[in-house]
């Protein structure tokens, strides 16, 4: 028998390895990484694998680059798109600009989940949601489980669908985040086997877990949806992308070493024009971005070679992307060819087949700076107020253009035990000028869905249709309550506080037609907590209470009223005055008997 | 007289009307203090405010309050009612000593800067009560009804107000019986309630959502915001499998007083109002002080009484010393963080001390009264209880 086994194994790679090579041929696997130096010597690293699969053979469960996990899953709760993020970081848009991907392949701090569900009615959608989220919580360790009710929105106005999909599907969006999640190596792992070459080979061999969670920034996203050409012919589309935001300097430190050490005297860079610069006092200039540094310092790996399954052919050749001016050097290994394209800033890499790659930066100072947009739109977003007993909320908008005006929608989830007064909503604008005005807030916002929460039940779901005109900020307030839960409700760090989840701003932009989304970082919310040691002595010194006025009452109703002689008269005749009498009586005669003795 | 009463009532307006205009920012400090704003009578969770109109509406709510608590205690009834005569009956303040009483009381003032829909409960049972006293048991059936559709356990002071009632009708030839009369006004609140209740489904629509949304909150204590009563921190810290047992028995509890009193008290009908109105205001599940303000309004129609009782002193200390440190303790607890839920916690109890002991001396003084009316040579003699 083992024999047998063992000789047929050639067989089957043999098999294996035909078939492969088969469908290669009409393979649809890109994979694709964007090198973008930020300012602040940051490092954007934009990983992107994307494949096709036929709808038809989607339909047989015939997978081949969909994971078939993943793709049972999606049948079995009747997903027909499907959006998931998992985010850590802060974008700093002040330094960095905009968003990769305009803000579309990112979510708030934590889980992010929002899908496309085809049910008759909105029960069987949320049944459908609950399945979905219990198994995508198995397949990426991650505790989607606890996407419930309360966590669980349907947005008006706030998503669309990616995806071409038929007229006949009800489809019912559903939204859920879990802003307290923290996104660590066990959704990596998950994430790289989804991916065809599991992380072994091509890009994806980049992505260590150790440099991805010590990111300023990182986002990886899986979306699902089907694509229809014109002519009709349908493809359930799969695209995975990490897009992290990595600081060099902190990157390059060794792991067997990575304590921070102050740097060297003489490899301080000083600004020299303060006028308190001397051998021992230092101004430290900012970080430029002039530093030396390759793939494999920055990522702690090689990247090996490219990935067999990917198309190499026509014009997604080229899987390594980086952008900076031409001017400057850039070293890579034997056998990959550089090319360079027009804009003057990107150059592509076309790499060798199973040959490891590596790039690398020296130091060298450059005059021309890659180009850098301004985001259309800053978003901020605070809880203001003190003490645990009510608070305030205030969103800043800010809209850098001098020209246009810019219109979105202001998408916010508030957990039930935050309360807030819409009717308190109040909006102030501040233009260039320094001056604010208060506003109505009918003239800044146009449209507004609100959705009360219920306690215990749904949370609050805000969605607002906002203008800011240009060369203004505008900052909205309200103000809510914090409300007290019952001490089983509280997490096991009470006081740390409450996540609330990110804000969701879509901006529609006319221009681009694509909408650009821009997430708010989370909050915490202190709620007053009570004192968890206490619930037997609670209830212990409240029935006390209440058993005192309870017995004082009742006592007092239920007995007469009589004066001090009745009362003694009346003692005598009842059971007690009985036997005090006896005694009394017995002492009597035994002192009577003492008395004749004498 | 009229002189008095005028100059009464006008004071306490003017007073109410300085205070908001000296004070500007006391009406929103106020409604958020949550001794005073409970979850089930918070002006913020209503309505947008526009301050003056509306304070000066409410000033007058608590006006008319205070003229109806007048019309009771002119009425007499809590000195001679038809089966009881008390025997101290010159130890008395009148109509507008009381209402005075109650309308400077700074928990009323507190209570009403404050806009607490508390008021209008204050009245509707102000009213049933007044008009029954005044014979007029249709109106009183009505006021309960509205009270009762506001807040739920006003309902609970049915059976005292219509035997208040029968005791006005029964001095009138031709009294019915009890039992019918009982069953009569009993059928009329619930025709008010209902008809209230009707207004209602046709303005929201929805019944079952707009009943477990109103008296659901009353009665199953979803909410555990703090206030000076006993359900709040007991909920909180209760286990979840005891929950639901818990709130039966604190509303049988509740509920329990009120066969007591009244078996105990069925000569005094009044007498069983006003120690009720002391047991909402310590036992009802989202108290505030307008609850004990209301108590402290009805209490002093038995001045009276007030020779007879034995602890007063140890009970107004006991208020006092709560009322101060509540807000300095919920402070702590609150904003300064030095300070834990226990603080507030320990001094909602000794608030519900205070006024449980004021309850119980004057549940004893009242029997007390009518052992000595029906003792009259034994009058200031040392009793016991047995």
């Amino acid at each position: 028998m083992t024999v047998l086994s063992l000789l047929s194994l050639p067989l089957v790679a043999l098999l294996l390895s035909f078939c492969s090579s088969t469908v290669v041929a009409s393979s649809d696997y890109h994979e694709n990484l964007l090198l973008h130096p930020l300012p602040q010597s940051a490092l954007l690293a934009s990983f992107n694998f994307r494949s096709n699969t036929s709808q038809e053979s989607f339909d047989q469960q015939h997978f081949r680059y969909l994971p078939r996990a993943l793709g049972q899953i999606l049948q079995h709760a009747q997903t027909k798109e499907l959006h998931l993020r998992f985010t850590t970081g802060r974008w700093d848009a002040e330094s960095w600009g905009p968003r990769p991907w305009n803000g579309s392949k990112e979510g708030g701090t934590g889980v992010e989940l929002w899908a496309w569900i085809d049910a008759p009615n909105d029960d069987e959608a949320f049944a459908k949601w609950i399945t979905l989220t219990q198994s995508l919580s198995g397949l990426f360790c991650a505790s989607l489980n606890f996407v419930d009710s309360t966590r669980t929105t349907r947005p008006v106005v706030s998503f669309e669908p990616f995806g071409d999909h038929s007229e006949v599907d009800q489809l019912h969006l559903l939204h859920g985040t879990l802003p307290g999640e923290v996104v660590c190596t066990e959704n990596l792992t998950p994430f790289l086997k989804l991916l065809p070459c599991k992380g072994k080979a091509g890009i994806s061999s980049l992505l260590d877990g150790h440099k991805l969670f010590d990111a300023a920034w990182q986002s990886m996203s899986v979306d699902i949806q089907p694509v229809c050409s014109p002519e009709g012919d349908c493809v359930v589309q799969i695209e995975q992308t990490v897009d992290m935001v990595l600081d060099i300097d902190r990157s390059k430190r060794s792991r067997s070493n990575p304590i921070p050490r102050p740097v060297p005297n003489d490899e301080l860079v000083c600004d020299t024009s303060k006028p308190y610069h001397s051998g021992d006092t230092c101004y430290p200039l900012g970080k430029t971005n002039d530093k030396a540094w390759s793939l494999g310092q920055v990522f702690g790996r090689n990247l090996d070679g490219i990935c067999p399954l990917a198309d190499t052919e026509g014009s997604h050749e080229e899987s390594v992307c980086l952008q900076v001016p031409h001017e400057r050097g850039v070293y890579i290994s034997q056998g990959a060819q550089e090319i360079k394209k027009d804009d003057g800033f990107t150059r592509c890499f076309k790499l060798a087949p199973s040959t490891p790659f590596d790039l690398s930066i020296p130091q060298q100072t450059v005059n021309v700076e890659v180009p850098l947009d301004e985001p259309v739109l800053h978003a901020e977003r605070t809880i203001v107020g003190n003490g645990q007993e009510r608070g305030g909320m205030r969103i800043i908008f800010s809209n850098p253009s001098n020209a246009s005006a810019v219109d979105f929608i202001y998408f916010e989830t508030l957990p039930w035990f935050l309360r807030p007064y819409i009717h308190t909503l109040r909006a102030t604008i501040t233009g260039r000028d320094g001056v604010s005005r208060e506003l109505p807030a009918s003239k800044i916002v146009k449209e507004t869905y609100y959705r009360p929460a219920i306690d215990r039940e749904r949370g609050t779901q805000l969605e607002l249709s906002l203008s800011v005109p240009a060369a203004s900020t505008v900052t909205l307030t309200y103000d809510f309550e914090k409300a007290i839960l019952r001490y089983t409700e509280y997490p096991p760090d009470a006081n740390r506080g409450f996540n609330v989840a990110p804000a969701v701003i879509r901006i529609v932009d006319n221009v681009h037609h694509a909408p650009i989304y821009i997430r708010s970082t989370s909050l915490l919310l202190q709620l007053p907590v009570p004192d968890f040691s206490m619930p037997y002595n609670v209830i212990i010194l409240t029935s006390t209470v209440i058993a005192l006025a309870f017995g004082t009452i009742f006592n007092i109703l239920i007995r007469r009223v009589v004066s001090l002689d009745q009362a003694s008269a009346l003692g005598a005749t009842t059971l007690k005055g009985r036997i005090v009498s006896k005694v009394v009586a017995i002492q009597d005669r035994f002192r009577g008997k003492a008395t004749k003795v004498e | 007289m009229i002189d008095r009463k005028f100059v009464v009532f006008g004071a306490a307006f003017v007073l109410r009307l300085l205070l908001i205009c000296l004070f500007p920012s006391l009406p929103d400090l106020l409604t958020g203090r949550v001794e005073v704003s409970t979850p089930v009578n918070s002006f913020k969770r209503h309505a947008k405010s526009s301050p003056l109109p509306i304070a000066v509406f409410y000033f007058l709510v608590d006006l008319l309050n205070a003229y109806a608590l007048l019309k009771i205690s002119e009425s007499g009834q809590s000195i001679k009612s038809r089966l009881h005569t008390a025997v101290r009956q010159h130890v008395r303040w009148d109509g507008v000593s009381v209402a005075a009483w109650f309308l400077f009381n700074p928990f009323t003032i507190a209570t009403c800067l404050a806009r607490s829909t508390s008021v209008f409960t204050t009245s509707g049972i102000l009213f049933a009560v007044s008009n029954a006293v005044g014979g007029n048991s249709i109106n009183a059936m009505l006021a309960l009804g509205f009270a009762s559709y506001l807040s739920l356990y006003p309902a609970l002071l049915f059976i005292p107000l219509v035997l208040l009632c029968y005791d006005r009708r029964a001095q009138e030839p031709n009294a019915p019986k009890v039992a019918l009369y009982v069953v009569q006004h009993a059928g009329l609140l619930f025709a008010s309630i209902a008809g209230l209740l009707g207004l209602s489904c046709l303005i929201t629509g929805n019944f079952w959502e707009f009943m477990s949304a109103t008296y659901g909150f009353h009665l199953l204590v979803p909410d555990l915001t703090p206030n000076v009563g006993l359900w709040w921190y007991f909920f909180i810290e209760m286990f979840d499998s005891f929950r639901e047992f818990f709130l039966g028995v604190f509303w049988l509890h509740l509920a329990s007083y009120v066969g007591g009193l009244t078996a105990r008290f069925h000569r005094q009908p009044l007498f069983v109002i006003t120690s009720l109105l002391g047991v909402f205001a310590i036992f009802k599940p989202y108290p505030s002080i307008s609850d004990a303000s209301l108590f402290f309004a009805v209490l002093p129609l038995y001045r009276h009484l007030f020779p007879l009782m034995r602890y007063t002193f140890f009970a107004v200390s006991a208020i006092l010393y709560s009322s101060l440190l509540g807000p300095a303790f919920y402070h702590l607890w609150i904003y300064a963080g030095s300070g834990n839920a226990n603080f507030f916690y320990a001094i909602t109890l000794v608030w519900s001390l205070g006024i449980s002991i004021l309850l119980a001396d004057t549940v004893f003084a009242a029997l007390r009264d009518e052992w000595e009316q029906q003792n009259p040579d034994q009058k200031g003699a040392e009793v016991r209880q047995v």
